[in-house]
């Protein structure tokens, strides 16, 4: 009863009051009259919560979300399935489904008289404007009376994320000169080390499958050997430079408190913080859009950065997908130099081509990924012009400025392929560049 | 139709409904159709208020202004200009035979005979609950409240009648309030 009484809505409690009191007072003078609507009066919000709380517990309702993955821009359907499972039909329902990240137009929808045992679905789009790993809200339906003097909202658990991955932009397809279609160990030095074996192997890393253990090549050279699949594929690595330190934002002392999207106002409080989340952001749909790229090339990538684990070498669409799932939640990373990144870059795998997202670089930085580039390994970065996004002090942009324009000098004189990127730029547009190695 | 309508439409059948507890009061029911008609002027005028979108207030005005309208063509029309505008003279007129209908009323013990000024009282009366209850209901939509005036228009038979109402007038009453919460729930939760 308490549970009922405290469904009761303001008009509730009024007619409660005033039905009480008309009885009491026609009780008193002897009106029948009186006593008659008083009765009525008192009645109704009792017998309303009669009717709303027995409704409230047979009630079932599920959530799906289809696709549960989606790209920043793109809708996905959530879809609500409300059961009704007493004997009686149900009053009308009201059903809100609103999510703190898409904040335009919560849906609420009405659901009038569902018969026993119906199932009706409701259906709604969600159109997420920023990346990250969203908890949904529980669903929710308010059952009320007819007469709105008691309501009672019943939430129901459902533990389903969002996962918003990054805007892929497609790439134009420009040839890079030089062996872009066979870099590095690919099929020739593999199947040189392997011998007449057609399996190419490397070493037993943490999470291989035991089957694929390559019992000869581990006999040869006395360490756990696998199978590489795919040995024919070329391969890369994608490098993220993700330091909030390379796009002008609070040096050193940052918390990570850009996760994803929707919380980003922390960050836009503190100095060119707008900006800061803007490169970052641009940074990972170019990691993206990159990767994806290449991987649709016929590369087998690995991600390096410097927040969050790598992503090993998958191929083809399996890539994509990991790489994707990875940069939806990926965050801004506190890290001060990005030397230690660059190094396990050259200790993974040797790679044929380095494709990297880069901000700000100091010398020492530059020259760590200019000495990637040796023999036949092809290397692209796509370098960020940090001030042109970021609110900097005029001595600061000037010094930002600076650096820019020496790493870009200095990695194209060690013969990388360097894209400048803007503020107001796209991509797309800026990947022919790609094309052209300049020495200078 | 708007649900503005919808509401204005049933507190005006529910406030005549309410009003058949008059019925034995007097001797005779020739206040009955004029007190519909009273009704459904006063309704009518707030309805095409709310239409012209008016400010709350004016809409209450526009009410009221129906209302001395239909009392002038019911009992002043000989003094009224035009035989409706509720001019000076008119409205003297109207409170002359009102004040009459209270020394009858004072004076007779119920059935009363349906005397010109008794008639202006029940009429007068029926229109300012529905103003009351369109007010209420509809302009400020709170229709929880509108069974207030409702029950003061049943609260005069119930006083005097030693019988008391009877079960009719009730479930009219009580039928036409509920419904008229009924939709204003379902409008609510579907906005």
């Amino acid at each position: 009863m308490r549970l009922g009484l405290a469904g009761l809505t303001t008009r509730g409690w009024g007619f409660l009051l005033a039905g009480a009191a008309a009885s009491g007072v026609a009780l008193v003078v002897g009106q029948r009259d009186l006593l008659r609507v008083g009765v009525l009066v008192l009645a109704l919000p009792l017998v309303a919560i009669a009717v709303v709380v027995p409704a409230r517990s047979r009630l079932a309702c599920a959530r799906s979300l289809d696709p549960p993955r989606v790209c920043v821009g793109a809708s996905t359907t959530v879809r609500l399935r409300l059961t009704n499972l007493s004997q009686v039909p149900t009053g009308v329902l009201l059903v809100p489904d609103d999510q703190p990240f898409a904040p335009a137009a919560p849906p609420r929808f009405v659901v009038a008289h569902l018969q026993p045992g119906e199932t009706r679905e409701l259906r709604h789009h969600i159109r997420p404007e920023t990346r990250g790993r969203y908890p949904l809200a529980p669903p929710r339906a308010r059952i009320a009376d007819p007469f709105g003097l008691a309501e009672l909202t019943r939430s129901f658990p459902a533990p389903d994320s969002l996962l918003v991955t990054p805007a892929v932009t497609p790439l134009p397809a420009v040839p890079l000169g030089g062996d872009w279609s066979g870099g590095g160990d690919s099929r020739s030095r593999s199947v040189a080390a392997a011998g007449e074996d057609d399996a190419a192997t490397r070493q037993y890393r943490q999470g291989d499958d035991l089957r694929r253990v390559h019992w000869r090549s581990t006999a040869r050279y006395g360490q756990l050997m696998v199978r590489r699949e795919q040995p024919w594929q070329n391969r890369g690595a994608l490098l993220l430079d993700a330091r909030l330190a390379a796009r002008g934002g609070a040096r050193g002392g940052a918390r990570d408190d850009t996760h994803g999207g929707g919380r980003h106002d922390d960050s836009a409080r503190r100095p060119g913080g707008a900006g800061v989340v803007a490169t970052f952001e641009v940074a990972v749909a170019a990691t993206a859009s990159i990767g994806v790229h290449l991987a649709r090339h016929g590369f087998a990538l690995r991600l390096v950065t410097d927040s969050g684990p790598a992503i090993d070498e998958v191929g083809g669409s399996a890539f994509e997908e990991t790489l994707l799932d990875s940069l939806a939640v990926v965050t801004p990373s506190r890290g001060r130099s990005l030397v230690p990144t660059v190094t396990a870059v050259r200790h993974g795998d040797g790679a044929g081509l380095v494709a990297a997202v880069l901000g700000m670089l100091d010398l020492r930085e530059t020259e760590e990924l200019a000495r990637l580039r040796h023999g036949g390994t092809e290397c692209v970065a796509v370098l960020l012009d940090v001030a042109s996004w970021t609110a900097l002090p005029a001595h600061a942009a000037g010094e930002a400025r600076g650096q820019h324009r020496a790493a870009a000098t200095l990695l194209r004189g060690a013969g990388w392929r360097v894209v400048e990127l803007q503020a107001g730029q796209r991509l797309a547009d800026r990947w022919r560049h790609v094309a052209v190695r300049e020495r200078t | 139709m708007t649900g503005d309508d919808r509401r204005a439409v049933l507190g005006a059948l529910t406030t005549v409904g309410s009003a058949t507890a008059l019925v034995p009061l007097y001797a005779g029911v020739p206040w009955f159709w004029p007190a519909a008609a009273t009704v459904l002027v006063v309704v009518t005028a707030g309805a095409g208020a709310r239409h012209t979108r008016l400010r709350r207030p004016l809409v209450l005005l526009s009410e009221l202004a129906g209302l001395l309208l239909a009392l002038t063509v019911g009992w002043a029309r000989a003094v009224a200009p035009l035989g409706f505008v509720p001019g000076p003279a008119a409205v003297d007129a109207l409170l002359a035979l009102a004040r009459v209908g209270l020394a009858d009323a004072a004076r007779l013990a119920a059935p009363v005979p349906p005397t010109p000024g008794l008639r202006l009282l029940a009429v007068g009366g029926i229109g300012l609950v529905a103003l009351a209850v369109d007010t209420v209901a509809v302009t400020w939509r709170r229709p929880a409240l509108a069974g207030l005036p409702l029950l003061a228009l049943v609260a005069v038979p119930a006083a005097v009648l030693p019988a008391g109402l009877g079960v009719l007038p009730f479930l009219l009453g009580a039928g036409g309030y509920l419904a008229l919460l009924r939709a204003d729930e379902r409008e609510r939760v579907a906005t």
